[in-house]
């Protein structure tokens, strides 16, 4: 079996050493990435503390995290200019049988789970039962400032709520909630 | 480039990165904290009389109850959750966070370039606001900035009466409790009346762990947040009683109340539309209602606890300023790490050279006491003596 010398140790070495130092780095750069998720609810689920993050740099990266959000947020300009014209849009999209262009007036953080429930209450036929509800509406108020409030009334009471959130960076009105 | 100028150029940047994003998490910093606590000073005058602020000295706590919401970071510490006892994304909790120097420190670069407090005093980073921080700068430093310390413990305390900030919910994108909430200002709000017309006094406990975790507990159990509204993690609220109401629409509106009576959701019956499951309807809970009488509830209990409790921590800031005074615990905590063993060495040497001063001045007390020519005798003696000593041993030899 054929010796290293010291020289060619060294080479060795210093290959491993820079080695490790690229994958740490990889490992850092990857740390720093975080995705942007959320659960069902529209939550945001906030990035995981990478085992080799300090506290401080953990905190860092959820500053970021929701500076992303606000970005993200500060860019959704799908919408109409009143509450009344971005539900009426949204009532439009779903009576054309477009689910994927009405789950665009919801709110950024709510689009894709809305884009999966539509195509599904399309399929099932629920989408007409809704919108006979949506007839019913006849009252709607601001309750606080930039949120909208749309109330359905039967027999005097009131049964379903649509609301609405105004973006100020974009100046639409978006659909909050069912 | 030299150290200075790189320390002046990061601290730039990180004031840069300040932007207070997380603000959003809580009651407003420029309007509703120092209303509460305006509030909280009024009610802590009116029932300790003895300690009476000069308008400088409140300006100062209510600049600190803004203060602490900047930079952002400092925002992801101000969440407390007393059934689990932690903070938001297993972050320190503000509990803690009121409470460490050392957790407050590590946001001072030239504090933390200098090794903190391994190499100089544990109260010396400027980004420390901590409790024992405002009592030992009131005692031993700059009375207003142990006050203005002591407001940014105020600002932490008013957060444990926020719902989200008890239940962990960081709410990212905002909430529209919040945005109801920044209507009271300084000149708005008016807790301190309400709560001396009834006879309310503030609580008094001799720790600030109590505070943060009765205030806590009482907004957690009592209140729900927007994402946490009858959620398995939390077991309480509960709605204990519902009844319809008649709003401002015209038309009966259904709310849940909690054991205080307070309204804590409304409820539509059969209300969920689920496209998923179609017609299987069921009630919802909307956080919120068209004439605010569910946030104006929240507001009206929580922020009289907020104050109740706040005047309580002010009582206790002046008692442990009273107790520091006489055990100078924190002021030895102060000389803690290399500073605190170069202290002490630099005291034990103090010491030595006083002893040996002391033993020297006694040595010249009494050698100037002494006659010269006595001196001069004494020495003769001693020579005589000698000699005499010698001659015998020499004979003794010879023998």
């Amino acid at each position: 079996m054929k010796r290293l010398n010291i020289k060619q140790s060294k080479k060795y070495l210093v290959g491993i050493l820079v080695l490790l130092v690229l994958v740490g780095m990889g490992v850092i750069w990857q740390g720093k990435k975080f995705e942007i998720r959320f659960d069902e609810r529209g939550v945001a689920l906030a990035p995981e503390k990478m085992w080799y993050e300090s506290q401080q740099q953990y905190m860092e990266k959820l500053v970021d995290w929701q500076e992303e959000l606000l970005e993200r947020q500060s860019q959704d300009n799908f919408g109409g200019a009143t509450p009344e014209e971005t539900l009426n849009a949204f009532i439009e999209a779903l009576k054309q049988g477009n689910t994927e262009l009405a789950s665009r007036y919801f709110v950024f953080n709510k689009q894709e789970q809305m884009a999966k429930e539509l195509a599904i209450g399309k399929e099932n036929g629920s989408i007409q039962d809704f919108l006979t509800y949506v007839e019913k509406i006849d009252r709607g108020k601001e309750y606080i400032k930039n949120h909208y409030r749309f109330t359905v009334v039967e027999k005097g009471e009131a049964v379903m709520s649509f609301d609405l959130k105004f973006n100020e960076d974009t100046q639409v009105w978006k659909m909050e909630s069912l | 480039m030299e150290n200075g100028e790189l320390i002046k150029k990061l601290v730039l940047l990180t004031g840069m990165l300040g932007i207070p994003v997380f603000s959003l998490w809580a009651y407003d910093a420029e309007t509703t904290h120092p209303a509460l606590t305006q509030e909280i000073i009024q009610l802590f005058e009116h029932q300790f009389p003895h300690y009476q602020l000069t308008e400088t000295e409140k300006a100062v706590l209510e600049q600190g109850s803004q203060e602490e919401d900047s930079p952002n970071l400092r925002c992801l510490a101000h969440f407390y959750d007393p059934i689990y006892e932690e903070g938001l994304f297993n972050n320190i909790s503000a509990k803690h966070w009121a409470q460490s120097p050392q957790a407050q420190g590590l946001l001072d670069i030239k504090y933390n370039f200098l090794l903190g407090n391994f190499s100089q005093e544990l109260f010396k980073a400027k980004t420390d606001f901590s409790f024992g921080r405002a009592v030992y700068e009131y005692v031993y430093g700059d009375k207003l900035r142990g006050l203005e310390s002591l407001g940014h413990i105020l600002h932490l305390i008013e957060d444990m009466a926020v719902p989200p900030h008890t239940r962990n919910d960081s709410h990212a994108l905002g909430s529209p409790y919040e945005e109801y909430a920044k209507r009271w200002t300084k000149d708005t709000i008016s807790v301190t009346e309400k709560l001396l017309a009834e006879e309310k006094m503030a609580y008094l406990y001799d720790n600030l762990d109590d505070y943060f975790y009765h205030l806590a507990l009482f907004t957690n159990q009592n209140f729900f947040s927007e994402d946490t509204i009858l959620v398995e993690k939390y077991l309480e609220p509960i709605i204990s009683y519902e009844k319809k109401e008649t709003l401002s629409d015209g038309v009966e509106h259904t709310f849940g109340f909690n054991k205080i009576n307070s309204r804590l959701i409304e409820i539509e019956k059969n209300g969920e539309f689920d496209f998923l499951k179609r017609l299987e309807k069921q009630d919802i809970f909307i956080f919120g209602d068209i004439d605010n009488l569910i946030f104006t509830d929240y507001w009206s209990a929580l922020s009289k606890e907020a104050v109740l409790y706040g005047a309580g921590v002010m009582k206790l800031f002046f008692d442990k300023v009273e107790e520091e005074q006489q055990t100078l615990v924190l002021y030895n905590k102060n000389k803690s790490g290399v500073g605190g063993v170069a202290a002490k060495v630099m005291e034990g040497i103090k010491k030595t050279l006083a002893v040996v001063s002391s033993l020297t001045e006694k040595v010249q007390k009494s050698v100037s006491k002494i006659n010269s020519q006595d001196l001069m005798a004494n020495l003769n003696q001693s020579e005589k003596m000698k000699r005499k000593g010698r001659r015998k041993e020499k004979q003794r030899k010879r023998k």
